[in-house]
């Protein structure tokens, strides 16, 4: 096996030792219901690749979301720069679940109790998302974190 | 005249212009040099826009380090209070009030069919989103059909990962930095505050075009330092160790200021926009005079009674081509010629009725230069006069005009590099001018070439014409948006959503304003900037150069490009200048055949000689607009040699003439030759071209053959 070889698959296990499974739980107020599904989220640098076991896979790259099915057949592409709170919510994600809070500290204000964090939302940023709280585990992984969006939606996301 | 009475005449002069003296006309703005035609008048309506000058910053690579970098940078330069605006991260976009007000009026309106299943059929997909959606993708309460749209993206070529990117070279933080164009000092103090914040950081790319303008006018203040310190070294040379005569020195000083000063008061006053160059240049013609002195002063004039019937000829016939050439249409020209003929008249008066006052003599412990009677002349009149009207025949009409104005400024490569970082990864743009005698019609103009070029950027992207409006607004009032409320809080608790979820929907259309008004102080700060002058309407507009093709030029929109506009008007003026050019020429022609008859081949070696040097050294690179003057400054100086030579009858007063322009050569070498030393484009021309003009004349003046007529 040459070097090459050997550094793409040592990429390519990297990118699933990083997948985090986890469960989703959606209050949606418009209908006053509340679903919840699986999924696992993977990510590197460049790229951010989330699972869900009902089969989608949504992968963004730089500003571009794209969905396939099972069958890794493309179902749809989305511009992020004209969809700007799907773009907010995917940074958010990604921070939380990665702890680079810097990216977030232009946009919230951060409080910390024990192993609780708190993100409270500055600007613009509070008209569409209320509050953050993110729980992590001694080993700074993260538990849970809950998204309470200014629409009265919320989004909870537990690490399994 | 009496010298009494010359140096009374001389102190009423000074007194008199003083009064004239209005520095405030004297402008360093180049458009001032050029005929006021069509051409110039785009350019300078185009400089009266308040325009912002870019800071491009951009690290090479997209790594999360360089993002960080950029970001601290931001937060720096916000400290500083003529960086107004940076954009590095797109998701904090800040909408203006102008947009919030306007948000529906400049939005697409879709409307939907007032139906139960259309409506439903909108509920049910709303619906199936949400249930469906694996992101967070909300419902717009307040537009929940999405029957508004406004497209405000950036171009995505210049984005990544939400990030301002400069194509696929690294991320790019921009800020307008706020110094207007031409203000040095303020230029000066921001680039070296920037350049001292940029130094912390390695691998950085910092460019503004403002940088050009601080760090070339502080290259060029010291390289003409430099140049003064040795020509008045030079000069002092000339006057103090080979002449060994201080008082010709101190006089000579004394008439040449006098005598600018006069000239510039008095064509202050003529001329409310007179240029710097007319100043430099004018200066440069003044200093010519000096060899009325040394004529006078080595034949011993100013011991004699009378005047030099010869200098006399020699002033005559300069002032006669300046007389001529001030009515040249090009500015520079004949204002030159005014500021020349007052000069040079002032000057011939001080060396001619005051100065025998000082009763000055050529010391005899002076540097001996008889070498210059003891050379062989090999060169023959009519040979030289043949083969001097070959050359310029010949360079002439293989000469380049080179009408790159930045030719003429310092070489700054350094800067140069990082302006092609910048300009490589950025799509090349073009500016137009658009101008319309009212306000809508520059809106309608701008949005009738957006139609045909949507990549345009210009106001129509954010201002509606007066139709525009009255259609919109008549669109969104026909619309029974009360039936779309009832239709949708109807099916909506059918499908199972809340109840009054959506009963905001639409409420706006209520606020949506009756009037519009473009106010242009509001679009200036939106960055469109919209003037009016003359009872029209200009705005600039920018285009992808590789759109240019689809622009369909017609009344009311010009393409700037500054070179080709300048290259058009110069082109124009030159013909108006080739003509007074031959006048004056002719007229110096008859005065010379006049009074040296038949040695007339002789003098006019002194003017064609040196001309045919110069055309033939620019024909191997181009000639520009300093070039040009340059000549005028050597041809002033040819007329008065050529005629000198020509009207010598004795060997003795071959010498005194000899060394009189020897003398002259070497102090105009001092003040003008030596910036051939000078890396600066328009400073090395001049000196390059006197440089030359003079080493042709030295030439002549050691080898070219005298007519046998000559008495020992």
């Amino acid at each position: 096996m040459n070097l090459k070889k050997t550094i793409s698959l040592l990429l390519l296990l990297s990118l699933f030792i990083h997948a985090i499974e986890f469960k989703e739980i959606k209050l949606i107020e418009a209908l006053d219901l509340e679903t919840f599904r699986y999924g696992s989220i993977s990510y590197d640098k460049e790229k951010t690749i989330i699972t869900y076991k009902d089969g989608k896979i949504i992968t963004k790259v730089d500003n571009t979301l794209t969905v396939h099915n099972q069958k890794h057949e493309l179902l749809t592409t989305i511009d992020l720069s004209k969809k700007p709170k799907m773009a907010l919510y995917f940074r958010l994600t990604k921070a939380l679940f990665s702890k680079n809070f810097d990216i977030l500290r232009d946009n919230f204000e951060i409080k910390k109790e024990d192993l609780k964090y708190y993100f409270i939302p500055k600007g613009n940023t509070s008209q569409v998302v209320k509050s953050i709280e993110l729980l992590v585990k001694l080993d700074g992984s993260v538990v849970y974190f809950i998204i309470d969006f200014s629409n009265k939606d919320s989004i909870k996301i537990e690490t399994l | 005249m009496k010298p009494y009475k010359a140096l009374f005449v001389y102190l009423i002069t000074i007194i008199v212009t003083a009064f004239l003296f209005t520095p405030s006309h004297i402008t360093t703005n180049m458009l001032s040099i050029f005929a006021k035609d069509k051409n110039i008048q785009k350019l300078a309506i185009v400089n009266s826009f308040k325009t912002t000058t870019t800071l491009f910053v951009t690290i090479k690579g997209f790594s999360p380090s360089h993002l960080k970098t950029l970001q601290n940078i931001e937060k720096e330069l916000h400290s500083l209070t003529y960086i107004k605006e940076s954009k590095l991260n797109l998701s904090k976009v800040t909408i203006s009030d102008y947009f919030k007000k306007n948000y529906y009026l400049l939005s697409a309106f879709k409307p939907l069919p007032l139906s139960d299943e259309a409506v439903h059929q909108k509920l049910q997909s709303l619906k199936s989103n949400l249930l469906d959606s694996f992101m967070f993708d909300p419902i717009d309460t307040h537009d929940p059909f999405k029957l508004f749209t406004l497209d405000i993206s950036t171009d995505s070529t210049l984005t990544k990962n939400n990030t301002l990117s400069l194509g696929e070279y690294g991320y790019l933080l921009t800020a307008q930095v706020d110094v207007t164009q031409g203000d040095m000092e303020n230029a000066r103090k921001a680039e070296k505050e920037l350049s001292t914040l940029f130094e912390k950081y390695d691998n950085l790319t910092a460019f503004s075009t403002l940088f050009f303008t601080a760090q070339n006018s502080t290259i060029i203040q010291s390289n003409v330092h430099t140049i003064l310190y040795i020509s008045f070294a030079l000069l002092i040379l000339v006057f103090f160790i080979t002449l060994r005569d201080s008082l010709l020195l101190i006089a000579n000083t004394g008439t040449l200021v006098s005598s600018i000063f006069v000239a510039l008061s008095i064509s202050t006053a003529i001329f409310t926009e007179l240029s710097i160059f007319t100043l430099a240049f004018g200066a440069a013609i003044s200093s010519i005079s000096v060899d009325y002195l040394f004529h006078n002063y080595f034949h011993l004039q100013y011991v004699k009674k009378g005047i030099n019937r010869t200098i006399f000829i020699a002033f005559f016939t300069t002032a006669l081509g300046f007389m001529l050439l001030q009515f040249v249409s090009f500015p520079l020209i004949s204002q030159l010629s005014i500021f020349a003929l007052i000069s040079l008249s002032f000057s011939y008066f001080q060396f001619t009725f005051i100065y025998p006052l000082f009763k000055l003599t050529p010391k005899d412990k002076r540097v001996n230069i008889g070498f210059l009677s003891r050379t062989k002349p090999i060169l023959p009149i009519n040979l030289i006069f043949v083969l001097s009207i070959l050359i310029i025949v010949y360079a002439g009409s293989t000469l380049k005009f080179d009408y790159a104005l930045k030719n003429l400024d310092y070489d700054n490569k350094e800067l140069k590099v990082k302006q092609h970082i910048i300009q490589d990864h950025m799509p090349q743009k073009v500016t137009l001018l658009l101008e319309a005698k009212s306000l809508d019609a520059l809106i309608t103009l701008s949005h009738s070439i957006q139609k045909e070029i949507p990549s345009l950027n210009s106001l129509s992207k954010l201002a509606l014409t007066q139709t525009q409006f009255t259609e919109k607004l008549k669109q969104i009032k026909n619309y029974d948006f009360t039936k779309l409320n009832y239709l949708t809080n109807s099916q909506s608790k059918e499908l199972g959503f809340k109840a009054l979820y959506f009963s905001d929907a639409y409420a706006f259309v209520k606020h949506i304003p009756t009037s519009y008004t473009v106010e242009l102080e509001t679009f200036k700060n939106l960055g469109y900037e919209i003037i009016e002058k003359n009872k029209k309407f200009y705005t600039l507009a920018t285009l992808n150069k590789t759109d240019l093709p689809l622009l369909k030029v017609s009344e009311g929109i010009h393409v700037i490009h500054v070179q080709d506009l300048l290259k058009d008007t110069t082109s124009k003026m030159f013909s108006n200048v080739l003509l007074y050019l031959g006048l004056s020429f002719m007229a110096m022609l008859f005065i010379i055949l006049y009074t040296v008859r038949e040695k007339t081949i002789l003098a006019l070696n002194f003017i064609l000689f040196p001309i045919a040097m110069i055309l033939l050294y620019l024909s191997f690179s181009a000639i520009n607009i300093m070039h040009l003057f340059s000549i005028i400054i050597i041809i002033v100086a040819g007329v008065d040699y050529g005629i000198y030579m020509a009207q010598e009858d004795t060997q003795k007063e071959s010498t005194q003439t000899k060394e009189a322009i020897f003398y002259s050569l070497l102090t105009s070498f001092s003040g003008f030759g030596i910036l051939v030393l000078s890396s600066i484009g328009s400073i090395h021309s001049i000196g390059v071209v006197i440089s030359i003009g003079i080493a042709s004349i030295f030439i002549l003046i050691l080898f070219l053959q005298r007519y046998p007529s000559l008495k020992r």
